[in-house]
């Protein structure tokens, strides 16, 4: 009887069992585990930047006449600032969508970091008329020039100028103003047609551009050409200058990448995350692949070095940064900023404005 | 205890006496030295520089060692646990029905053990044995990578943990199914099915999503529910794996209810057990 009782006891506690199991797999789907954050890249011209480019081409430029008189085709009109651009840069030409990127998610924490506790100088900025939320809609380094463009017909911005500086025509459409610096030296502010701002590190430097601006025969392609114009920072740098940044931290690398690289040209993508893609295209294709090599060691170098310092953010950033192979004797390198990631950087930097750090006694007097 | 543990004893010195071992080893050693034999890694700076296999190139991008490991791991987890699970279930299907066979059922019945402890020692014994694979193909390969790329996780062996737990459910219904039907292959098949419902029972809401009738629904919600989610469980290997975080509390729950699972066709094999007679 006993033994009978023993083997349907069996088959209850199979029964119980089973239902338990079933209770347990069922309590609740798992999480998908996360993947790595996917950052959107600048990797070609979309759509809507095709059409910012094409709004762009505002200036005429007259057509080629070959040797024997004819006339060739009207050329399409060009981006102002596209027309700036030299044909070989010693530093770098690089163009921020500066509009774009100040009414982006990142940009409005960029400008929380940048004027927290300084909204003296934005108020006065908004009522000369140069509101960087609305008034600014490019700004691009050229070497030594730097160009804004926008709206600036209303003339409230020169109450920023510095002395009393003198105001000359300049051109047909530009106007030249020019003042003395203490140690007798001179400085220039151009504005053309109203819509564009241009300083130099000389007047020289100042009114060159404007004739550049201004000569409307043909011209050879720049080094930045409308087709390369998307993501939100765009341009090329110059090698040395950009050797001279990662000498900071390696010289060796340095020294193989003012060997390797002929051409850097970088595309930034700030519209939510921030995305960037640096294209390299070497001088010879070992010594491209030896750089992309090192490039890959030290991005990884650096990764190990993050997370030996339990910085797991940057060590994350690393992580996620990627040296692809882009054809013989070029690569192209890859990195990614989550937004999480901006926020927490550009929040830090606004709690140290406002609560800045005690300054230590004689601290100050060593600092000045 | 003591004689539960015997009767695997005695089911590992069976398989070794088939030269049972020397297949399961022989196959993962021969997999493991073709690996070490091809696989090139080019490692500058704990970055994968480089990577082939058979000649072929792998990975065009540099990327940080341990990221393109757990790549790897990943992937390497995901074949050995839907893999190994066939493997094993097409392999060890006889071993079940070796015990029942006509002859050596009854000398073992003559002997001082109780069917329950001649159960439990065969599933303990098999287990065992999938055990072992699992360590030597998951440690053997942690350590040929880690010699390759001088980079070192033995992640993968933490993975296959979870496979292992994940095979226990599929050779309870295994041994299972043999103690109605005395066949080898449908011992297996019975493997097999225990695999496909447990991926349907993990992918339950798509499945019933694409199920027209209520009645329809039902009836595939009640016949999945207490089959092992061996998808998830598969995922968490892999995962585990490839050093991604896994939430333990789901997953630790997941296992626990495989060895439920375990438990309770193991007590329904016993029931069947006891009421036959030899």
């Amino acid at each position: 009887m006993a033994n009978g009782r023993r083997k349907w006891g069996w088959l209850a506690s199979a029964a119980a069992l089973l239902v338990l199991a079933a209770w347990l797999m069922f309590q609740g789907d798992p999480p998908l585990p996360e993947g790595p954050n996917r950052v959107a890249l600048p990797t070609w011209q979309r759509p809507d930047e095709v059409k910012r480019v094409d709004a762009r081409r505002t200036v005429m430029v007259l057509p080629t006449v070959n040797d024997a008189g004819m006339v060739g085709p009207p050329p399409k009109p060009v981006d102002p600032v596209m027309k700036l651009m030299p044909t070989s840069v010693k530093h770098g030409a690089m163009v921020a969508e500066f509009n774009a990127i100040v009414n982006s998610d990142v940009g409005s924490l960029m400008l929380d970091c940048l004027f927290e506790g300084d909204e003296r100088f934005l108020s006065e900025l908004r009522d000369a008329g140069l509101d960087p939320a609305t008034a600014i809609d490019r700004v691009a380094f050229i070497d030594d020039t730097v160009v804004v463009t926008g709206n600036f017909q209303s003339g409230a911005w020169k109450r920023l100028m510095p002395g009393n500086p003198t105001e000359s025509d300049y051109g047909p459409h530009a106007k030249l103003y020019q003042w003395t610096l203490p140690d007798g030296g001179a400085e220039a502010l151009g504005t053309w047609n109203g819509t564009m701002m241009l300083t130099g590190d000389s007047p020289q430097s100042v009114k060159a551009a404007i004739d550049r601006l201004d000569d409307q025969g043909p011209r050879e392609p720049g080094v930045l050409t409308d087709d390369q114009a998307y993501g939100e920072m765009y341009g090329v740098l110059g090698v040395d200058t950009l050797a001279q940044v990662i000498g900071q931290n390696d010289e060796g690398l340095a020294r193989t990448f003012r060997e390797a690289a002929k051409n850097v040209r970088i595309h930034a993508d700030v519209s939510h995350d921030v995305g960037l893609v640096a294209d390299i295209d070497g001088s010879d294709a070992t010594k491209t692949e030896e750089l992309r090599r090192s490039l890959g060691g030290a991005l990884s170098l650096a990764r190990m070095q993050a997370q030996a310092k339990g910085q797991n953010d940057q060590a994350q950033l690393f992580d996620a940064a990627r040296v692809r192979e882009a054809g013989k004797g070029a690569f192209r390198l890859e990195a990614g900023l989550p937004y999480d990631f901006m926020k927490k950087v550009f929040g830090d930097c606004v709690q140290r404005k406002k609560h800045p750090p005690p300054v230590e006694a004689g601290e100050g007097d060593a600092g000045e | 205890m003591r004689q539960t543990a015997r009767i695997a004893y005695d089911l590992l010195l069976e398989a070794a006496r088939r030269k049972w071992f020397l297949g399961l080893f022989g196959a993962i050693t021969v997999i493991l030295v073709l690996l070490g034999l091809t696989l090139e890694l080019d490692v500058v700076d704990g970055a994968i520089a480089g990577s082939k296999l058979f000649g072929q190139s792998l990975l065009r991008d540099i990327i940080p060692g341990d990221t393109a490991l757990g790549f790897l791991y990943f992937a390497v987890a995901n074949v050995s646990f839907y893999g190994g699970a066939l493997f094993l279930a097409v392999a060890c299907g006889d071993f079940a029905t070796e015990l029942l066979a006509p002859g050596r059922i009854e000398h073992l019945l003559s002997l001082p053990v109780s069917r329950a402890q001649l159960l439990f020692g065969t599933w303990l014994g098999v287990l065992t044995l999938a055990a072992a694979g699992t360590v030597y193909g998951s440690l053997g390969l942690s350590l040929l990578l880690g010699f390759k790329s001088g980079l070192w996780s033995f992640r993968l062996v933490e993975g296959a943990f979870i496979g292992w737990v994940g095979f226990c459910a599929i050779y309870s219904a295994m041994i299972t199914v043999v103690f109605f039907v005395r066949s080898a292959a449908l011992s297996s098949a019975a493997g097999v099915a225990t695999l496909i419902v447990g991926i349907f029972s993990s992918n339950r809401e798509t499945v019933v999503a694409a199920i027209d009738s209520n009645v329809g629904r039902w009836c595939f919600r009640a016949l999945v529910m207490p089959f092992p989610r061996l998808s998830d469980l598969g995922l968490a290997s892999a995962s585990v794996a490839m050093g991604r975080a896994v939430d333990w509390h789901v997953t630790g729950r997941l296992l626990v209810a495989c060895f439920v699972f375990s438990a309770g066709l193991l007590s329904l094999a016993v029931w069947r057990f006891e009421r036959k007679d030899y």
